[in-house]
């Protein structure tokens, strides 16, 4: 007797005994009370608001984190201005000051 | 009366907003399906489960279904997939063994190695073996032995139900066949080899 013979006997033997077909009782009124309570609950407004609102959590709070990242990557630079704002002035101060002749002025008075 | 209104009447009327209409596709189609899922889940509270989880996918996809073919082809390709993922999703209370047979598959086998003439296609004994080896197998592997081997479906019908392409569905049959062969070989070893 080899395998084969009885891997196609264990075949026919569940071909000849297909599972039962049997409903169990009132199953369909369950299964309709449980699709009316479902549609009721996507109908309800509130319900459906929360939805929204949970919904929304995870997009809100993403753009949260992009908005906090694209303020540190602009602040970085900002502070960066000031400091080369702060050097123009330093500048302006020393071109201003240069351009004064002391000597003339000194002169002017007396 | 609504019993004798065609599956497409039923379905327009569930959506014009009269869920109503689809208690009696429920009432027309439910026996197919617990036949189905009874192919792979035991307990009964599982097998409600599935038709119950078909029905919601049904209706909530009904305004998908476009009539150009048999609504319960389509019923039978969601019930096909929602199994497949109970299998998928259960995959690891498979059976560790099939080596603790009980005594009454033992004797099935016995009688079977020695006069194969003398057992029965209906013991529960060889039907318990059935289920045991199925057990065993991968989910598409059980899916393809169900489909091609037991229910006795086409390649082409089972590339339809699944959405597995026609080349895929055969490298898979040449595998599970493979698959069943080797589970087989466990349990009759000392008996056919």
């Amino acid at each position: 007797m080899s395998l084969e013979t009885l891997y196609q006997r264990l075949l026919r033997v569940a071909r000849a005994n297909p599972p039962s077909e049997r409903v169990p009782y009132a199953f369909e009124k369950r299964v309709m009370a449980r699709l009316i309570l479902a549609r009721a609950q996507a109908l309800d407004p509130w319900a459906q608001i929360s939805q929204g609102l949970w919904r929304a959590v995870i997009p809100c709070f993403a753009f949260t984190v992009m908005l906090f990242c694209w303020h540190l990557t602009q602040a970085t630079p900002g502070g960066s201005a000031g400091e080369s704002g702060l050097g123009a002035v330093d500048d302006l101060e020393v071109a201003v000051v240069d351009s004064i002749d002391l000597n003339d002025s000194v002169e002017d008075g007396l | 009366m609504s019993q004798e209104k065609s599956d497409a009447e039923l379905i327009a009327e569930v959506l014009k907003g009269n869920p109503e209409s689809f208690e009696p596709l429920v009432r027309r189609y439910s026996p197919r399906l617990f036949g189905t899922a009874r192919r792979y889940a035991r307990r009964e509270s599982e097998i409600e489960d599935i038709v119950q989880e078909i029905w919601g996918k049904v209706y909530q996809k009904l305004s998908s279904w476009r009539g150009d073919a048999p609504f319960e082809h389509w019923l039978m390709r969601t019930a096909v997939h929602t199994c497949y993922d109970f299998l998928r999703d259960h995959k690891r209370n498979r059976e560790d063994s099939v080596t603790d047979l009980s005594r009454d598959e033992e004797d099935w086998l016995e009688r079977h190695a020695a006069a194969p003439a003398s057992t029965e296609d209906d013991s529960d004994a060889a039907r318990q073996l059935v289920q045991r080896l199925l057990d065993q197998l991968s989910p598409a592997s059980r899916m393809i032995i169900i489909l091609l081997e037991i229910e006795d479906r086409s390649v082409k019908e089972i590339s339809a139900l699944t959405g597995w392409s026609v080349p895929l569905v055969k490298v898979r049959a040449f595998r599970a066949r493979a698959e069943m062969r080797k589970c087989l070989k466990r349990v009759a070893r000392d008996k056919y080899l």
